[in-house]
């Protein structure tokens, strides 16, 4: 259970006692099975905070003072200031891992000064004897060299500035005309980091927000990295990859708040459902549409075929271990890759690109009202509002779409709006009353 | 446990300079080793957000017209081979895909286009000369200046063995950093 859970349980046992609600023995019993537990104080956040801020500070300010001096710098001179940041990252990370390896400021502040300096020192370099650009190989380069890093010291920063290389990486080898494969490559070089700390401390902050930065840096990078080369096919490899995170959250972080697998499957899952409603995405997609001009890279789309395919396993893999696991709940969410695939053959033939936008608004509308129904029945006003959230979303975009004239649209989305307020309230005070008629 | 953490610290240490190093010994053996060229060039002044500030470098004579060699398009790098010209400035004699077995070369990009007469647009690697970033838009204006005289600007490249360094960038037989100060002393001085 999350440490913050905890506190606010033992914080809750007095009043339980003192209520009468469950007996002094049950309290102690309690406390016995959690045992002691020490949340992450604000004091010590924020001097992490500042490490690494004071250190990424200091290491930039170095950098441009001699920037600004280079050029009454003989070479052998410069080519010596080029080791200097490095060498200084090293002795600093060396010395961290000697005394002070159990300080996470230090850790955190070490690690991305010589993230920082690896950089700078290639790039000073580069300077000196007038290296022709290539930004993707630098960046490539760059990464690689700060991998064993984030193993040494374990830093949730270094692999932060590490998930966002990835991705500048990725984009600039795509705009070059390449191809970005290696962005898999560089993820697997950090999954086993990423898996020890699932396995060590699952629910501790710094993992969790690097749960967040997984996320974001698949959905994003996923997008990024597809050639593209038959088009449409992202398609049915998002709806895969948001019902993993889904499945994955459900299966793996059932009890944790705050954790990012859910919330993005489950926005995920709503958002793109939401895009197939609308009819641009399923137009010219398939073979007869397959791309062949210099921007693509044919051999590398081989790359999207497999990630879709893998993508969808992954699903339908977590899918059967939800429904052997009797979890039900999860099949709505489980079905809407399979959807979007027969979506997809669907719309590949001629005359058939209407009929997704059918399965859409059906899926969404069966969704809404399944995730509204779930929040009424587990108490949980937040899902309840998802539920609405996604049907008000629904709606709205279905009357964009018509033909009806303004004012018939502002009174829709009036008794929308008043809907929406409406079942809140109702929600909010049967939520309170459901609570308040619990037997003691 | 700790035994494995420094050495782990050891091989990402030595990673980390080997990299910088061997970036430095190739270029410093052109440099010492290399055959110098002159490459006229004009200029643009982009600013590069990762890598400091430098006058682009727009290589001349890098387009072979009439030619009737191999159909390169870009797709992998080939080899040019270097000679010179009446005025002792550096010309592309020929590009291959194999390397030379003699001469002084560079590893290029080439580009035919055009219809019944075709032409061979060469991209040689080098593309930028670093400079301080309050002198760099002073070292454009006087390239606009020079470009239009006789002797114009060039660069001094150190080729061997396909790869090049560039030594100095030079206006008219100047290097830029000298002539810059030449052109301050001479505002200094002016009433």
């Amino acid at each position: 259970m999350n440490p913050r859970n905890i506190v606010w349980l033992y914080g809750e046992l007095p009043r339980l006692v003192q209520a009468g609600v469950i007996p002094e023995d049950a309290a102690e019993r309690i406390r016995y099975h959690y045992g002691p537990v020490q949340p992450v104080a604000p004091a010590r956040l924020a001097l992490l905070l500042c490490s690494v801020l004071g250190t990424a500070l200091i290491g930039g300010g170095v950098l441009l003072l001699l920037a600004h001096n280079w050029e009454f710098f003989g070479r052998p001179l410069r080519v010596f200031l080029s080791f200097l940041p490095l060498v200084t990252g090293q002795a600093l990370v060396g010395f961290t891992l000697w005394r002070k390896s159990g300080s996470a400021p230090w850790r955190e502040g070490s690690s991305i000064l010589l993230a920082l300096a690896i950089g700078a020192s290639i790039a000073l370099i580069g300077q000196t004897y007038h290296i022709p650009g290539n930004l993707a190989n630098f960046l490539f380069v760059w990464l690689l060299l700060g991998v064993p890093l984030i193993y040494l010291l374990g830093s949730v920063t270094a692999t932060l500035f590490y998930f966002a290389g990835m991705l500048g990486w990725s984009l600039q080898a795509q705009n070059d005309g390449g191809h970005a494969l290696w962005y898999w490559l560089l993820l697997a070089a950090v999954l086993p980091f990423l898996g020890n700390l699932y396995q060590q401390r699952r629910n501790a902050p710094g993992t969790l927000l690097l749960g967040w930065a997984l996320c974001i840096n698949l959905c994003v990078g996923f997008g990024i990295v597809l050639e593209k080369v038959l088009p449409g096919l992202w398609i049915v490899g998002y709806a895969a990859l948001v019902t993993c995170f889904y499945l994955l959250g459900r299966s793996a972080y059932q009890d944790t708040p705050g954790q990012p697998f859910t919330v993005f499957g489950a926005v995920g899952t709503v958002i793109l459902a939401l895009v197939f409603t609308f009819d641009f995405g399923w137009h010219e997609i398939g073979y007869a549409y397959y791309r062949t001009n210099g921007r693509y890279v044919e051999w590398a789309g081989i790359q999207d075929y497999v990630l879709t395919v893998a993508f969808l396993a992954a699903a339908a893999a977590l899918a059967v271990r939800a429904a052997s696991r009797r979890d039900y709940g999860a099949m709505p969410w489980a079905v809407f890759p399979a959807l979007a695939t027969v979506s997809y053959v669907i719309a590949n033939i001629e005359g058939g690109e209407d009929i997704p936008l059918l399965i859409f608004n059906l899926y969404l509308l069966v969704l809404g009202i399944i995730i509204l129904r779930s929040g009424i029945r587990e108490g949980r006003l937040k899902v309840a509002n998802g539920g609405l959230a996604a049907l008000a979303l629904l709606f709205t975009c279905r009357f964009f779409d018509s033909d009806l004239g303004f004012v018939e649209r502002g009174i829709a989305f009036i008794v929308l709006g008043v809907g929406f307020l409406g079942a809140n309230l109702w929600l909010s005070r049967k939520f309170s009353r459901d609570t308040k008629e619990m037997p003691s | 446990m700790i035994m494995s953490r420094w050495a782990l610290f050891a091989v990402m240490a030595v990673a980390q300079l080997a990299v910088p190093f061997s970036m430095i010994y190739q270029r410093e053996q052109i440099l010492s080793q290399g055959a110098p060229y002159k490459f006229r060039c004009g200029p643009v002044d982009p600013y590069d957000a990762f890598r400091g500030r430098y006058v682009a470098l727009t290589l001349l004579d890098t387009t072979l017209e009439h030619w009737k060699g191999e159909p390169f398009n870009g797709d992998r790098p080939v080899y040019a081979l270097l000679g010179l010209d009446e005025q002792g400035f550096a010309k592309i004699a020929d590009v291959r895909y194999t390397k030379p077995g003699s001469g002084d070369y560079l590893r290029v990009t080439a580009y035919a286009f055009g219809g019944d007469d075709i032409s061979l647009q060469v991209t040689l690697p080098f593309d930028r000369y670093y400079m301080d970033e309050f002198q760099a838009p002073a070292a454009e204006i006087a390239y606009r200046n020079e470009a239009r005289s006789e002797e114009g600007a060039h660069v001094v490249v150190r080729v061997r063995k396909g790869e090049g360094v560039i030594e100095g960038l030079y206006l008219g037989d100047t290097p830029i950093e000298e002539y810059l100060l030449q052109e301050a002393a001479k505002a200094g001085e002016s009433p």
